[in-house]
């Protein structure tokens, strides 16, 4: 079903589906400076998206599973896509992108005065 | 106030009793059997490469049953939000600040323990350090932390409004250099725990933490345990103010490691010194204030620029230095606003929150320089700040500040209108100002602070009431009293709620094991939040307790009202039964049943902060406070006595007066010891003043005659109408008195403290020294 809508996106040539380039805004409610305003990407998933924008940040112990090398969000960021959190969304980290999605991160604190 | 039976009441602290007799236990009371004492061993240098450990004399001695390093913790760092997470329990590779800890031991008795660190033998390589935070910005200056190679620990830049265009059509523009003092918060116990870890993989511990389900994730996040498995059981706590025992502390993580390594518990009592020298300690601030007026003194912009001495660490850092500046647009209307701020690492020890957290820098520079501005343009100090001052908003409409927060309720014109009609304002003129070499004065503040901090569910908490079958009642809840009395007005909010007597509540203290998740003991959230989930517990259980009256008279529970823990029936007072009978009624009819109510706090945030771009809402509702304090200072010596402090704040609603009243006793009290005493003697990251004697608090010698007044405002989004009340007052002294100092001797001081020193320095410049 995904792989259709997807493919409505893009071309079809041969029965072959090609993606086209999406253009993702990102809010943070902190700097993180390996992490941009918007990236143009690959049609993806949002798991893909987070997994490559935070895999490599100098804070990327924090968030992947040393075990399992998977990313680690609860406690750390809270995840929105369109205003939506991760949890919400039917499909989760799985949600595929669009073009003008917009991806906020937001800092979960744990700590105060 | 009149309708209520318990909320208002002055009654006796719920802890008084325990505390008075010396029943309370603390964490460094506890013991259990075959235990163990730690002792962190420290480094010797504020910036250092550690190139060799060699524990084996130490493990040696006898007694000695474990030696532990960083290399433990197996690369584990902790920090405020996961961006941040730079400091590990042990240092692992370097020392970056003094004393800072390289190892631990864990020994039979705390001799020996303490002998042992000694022995343990530590190369190092000594790394030029620096100690300034604008030298530290410096191209070419040390690098504390390799992911920060320019050693700013964080930036935000701010813009709301035109400031460059307010500031060209301004009639008066001010720029001046400020600067807080590097402060402790001065608590009595000292960090301290017991932990066991337990062979099969639970943690007990009883810390001194005024948010211990910070410590509980600490303690799963470094032991890699689930949460189930952390139990934080917690003692008496003997003050906290923020930082230090809103964290956790090497002592805290190496008594649990050495634990798990040696199958026995193991405690630990950081002495003064230890505090002192290595604990966590107010930022330090500069401040580049510049402000504009019209030629009516009505403010046209404020643009700050803020260098925070951030120490070794970042700690909680971004939210101070977003605090520092969220805290600038109240209490007076502003309509353009700059913020730059940077918070620097050195090789200092590190700093972080404290009562008053970010307000008290800003806060004082931008009421000093309007007292300054109104001088400049010869307008009355209370007139230029009422002129400014934001309104009461109306029931149901908010003021919106230029950077988005909104505010419900404000009294600050009613408390500076309370403050200048008392004597020492009013009468200021009828009062000798000098009295051969002492000049008096007289001077007044006008500022705000935010109470109920919250931000995302992350923060929520909840309560649980459960009555027992007698009448009386138990309230669970993960809040933490850690000195401030929130336990008693908690059991009043359960007590009003339900309709029973304020004795009738027992209130548990946390133990992570049984009680729900709370964020803890900061922001001015206790009585806000834990408050408002204890409303909604007494509430459900209420519900319950009626539904059982209800069919035992045959009426609708709305029929049935209950006060002073007599039940009646409203159409019928005089048919009346126990609230005991109640609950025996409750509990035994029919199947039986156990009355549990719960409820959780749902105070909304808007809008979650934006550190980036100064947005977003903190918590709930702000304070206001007023201040006048009467001083006189020696002109020949510079030495101050402070006579009188005048605090008219607006708590919404004082639910406890009499905690309303020590709490804003206590917080001008602390203000004044930042405002005129206290300051760490630094050189070279070595603190100079590291004993309680030689860092100069306040005495109750030196403490002024204090009247508090209350305003009352009932904010819609307070638990009965309440907001915070004791960091209001801390942040409201040290701009009061700089202007009584100014008014006594004709100086405008821009740096705390304002030590006799710097008095007699500043006299000597202006002509003014009386010798």
């Amino acid at each position: 079903m995904l792989w259709a809508i997807r493919c409505e996106i893009g071309a079809i040539w041969s029965g072959r589906c090609e993606f086209q380039q999406v253009k993702i805004y990102i809010n943070k409610t902190v700097q993180v400076p390996e992490i941009p305003s918007e990236v143009e990407i690959e049609s993806g998933t949002l798991g893909k998206l987070l997994d490559d924008l935070l895999r490599t940040t100098y804070f990327a112990k924090e968030i992947i599973d040393p075990d399992t090398g998977d990313l680690l969000l609860d406690g750390l960021l809270r995840v929105q896509l369109n205003g939506v959190s991760h949890y919400g969304l039917p499909n989760g980290l799985d949600s595929v992108l669009h073009d003008g999605d917009t991806l906020t991160l937001t800092l979960i604190l744990l700590g105060g005065g | 106030m009149g309708k209520y039976s318990v909320i208002g009441k002055r009654v006796p602290r719920i802890d008084a009793k325990e505390k008075v007799m010396g029943q309370a236990k603390y964490a460094a009371d506890y013991s259990l059997a075959d235990m163990l004492w730690c002792k962190v061993a420290r480094a010797p240098f504020a910036h250092a490469k550690i190139l060799n450990i060699d524990t084996s004399k130490a493990e040696r001695l006898p007694g000695v049953k474990a030696v532990i390093t960083g290399k433990d913790f197996n690369g584990w760092t902790w920090g405020f939000m996961a961006t941040t997470r730079d400091e590990p329990p042990l240092a692992v590779d370097k020392v970056r600040y003094l004393h800072e800890g390289v190892a631990a031991v864990a020994a039979i008795d705390e001799d020996i323990a303490e002998e042992a660190c000694e022995l343990i033998k530590v190369d190092y390589e000594e790394l030029p350090g620096v100690f300034d935070p604008e030298e530290a910005m410096k191209p070419g200056a040390p690098v504390i932390h390799a992911y920060r190679p320019n050693n700013v620990s964080v930036e935000y830049h701010w813009n709301f409004g035109d400031v460059e265009k307010a500031f060209a059509e301004s009639y008066l523009i001010r720029e001046d250099r400020f600067e807080t003092g590097r402060v402790v918060t001065g608590f009595l116990e000292p960090p301290a725990s017991l932990a066991y870890y337990d062979p099969s993989g639970y943690i007990t511990v009883w810390p001194a933490k005024q948010s211990p389900y910070f410590h509980y994730r600490h303690l799963a996040g470094c032991f890699r345990l689930p949460l189930s498995k952390i139990r934080v059981i917690q003692p008496y706590i003997g003050g906290g103010f923020g930082g230090t025992k809103n964290d956790s502390v090497a002592g805290d993580l190496c008594t649990v490691m050495l634990s798990k390594k040696t199958g026995k518990p193991v405690k630990f009592i950081y002495t003064m010194q230890e505090v002192l020298t290595t604990c966590r300690r107010r930022h330090n601030m500069t401040i580049y204030n510049k402000m504009g007026m019209t030629k009516d003194g009505i403010l046209t912009a404020v643009e700050s620029r803020v260098i925070g001495h951030g120490g070794a660490y970042t700690a909680i850092g971004p939210l101070t230095m977003f605090l520092t500046g969220y805290g600038t647009p109240v209490p007076y209307k502003l309509p353009n606003y700059k913020y730059d701020c940077w918070r620097v690492f050195t090789n200092n020890p590190v700093s972080a929150a404290m009562r008053g957290h970010g307000f008290t820098h800003t806060r004082f520079a931008c009421d000093a320089q309007m007292g300054m501005m109104a001088e400049e343009l010869g307008i009355d100090p209370v007139e230029i700040k009422m002129r400014n001052a934001i309104d009461n908003p109306k029931p149901g409409e908010v003021y919106k500040a230029v950077t988005g927060f909104k505010v419900k309720t404000c009294g600050i014109k009613e408390a500076l209108k309370a403050v200048t009609e008392d004597t020492i304002w009013a009468d200021r003129d009828k009062m000798p100002r000098q009295e051969g070499p002492v000049s008096y004065g007289v001077g007044l503040s006008g500022t705000a602070y935010h109470g109920g901090a919250r931000q995302l569910g992350h923060q929520s908490c909840a309560a649980t009431i459960r009555i027992c079958e007698d009448g009386t009642v138990n309230l669970i809840t993960g809040a933490t009293d850690c000195g401030q009395g929130s336990d008693t007005v908690l059991a009043m909010i359960a007590a009003e709620e339900l309709g029973v007597r304020y004795e009738d509540i027992s209130i548990k203290r946390v133990d992570t094991a049984y009680t729900p998740v709370d964020p803890g003991s900061y922001g001015s959230r206790v009585t806000l939040l834990a408050g408002q989930a204890t409303q909604f517990a007494a509430r459900d259980a209420k519900k319950q307790l009626l539904e059982a009256g209800a069919k035992a008279w045959k009426v609708k529970p709305d029929d049935i009202e209950i006060r002073n823990a007599v039940v009646s029936l409203k159409t019928n007072p005089e048919k009346q039964m126990s609230f005991e009978k109640l609950t025996k009624i409750a509990c035994y009819e029919g199947a039986g049943a156990v009355i549990l109510g719960r409820g959780h706090s749902d105070y909304g945030i808007d809008e979650p902060l934006d550190f980036d771009h100064g947005t977003g809402e903190g918590g709930i509702n702000f304070s206001f406070t007023a201040q006048t304090v009467r001083l006189g200072v020696d002109m020949e010596t510079g030495k101050i006595d402070v006579h009188d402090f005048i605090i008219a704040h607006d708590a919404g609603v004082p639910l406890h007066p009499v905690s309303v009243e020590s709490q804003n006793e206590g917080g001008a009290i602390q203000g004044l010891g930042q405002a005129i005493y206290e300051c760490f003697v630094m050189e070279k990251g070595k603190t100079h003043n590291s004993t309680l004697l030689d860092y100069k608090m306040p005495r109750s010698t030196d403490v002024p005659d204090i009247k508090v007044i209350d305003i009352i405002t009932n904010d819609p989004d307070g638990p009965f109408g309440a907001k915070e009340a004791s960091e209001g007052s801390h942040v409201s002294t040290p701009p009061a008195v700089i202007d009584a100092l100014h008014s006594a001797t004709g100086v405008w001081f821009k740096e705390l403290p304002v030590t006799p020193e710097k008095i007699v320095k500043a006299l000597k410049e202006q002509g003014k020294w009386m010798k």
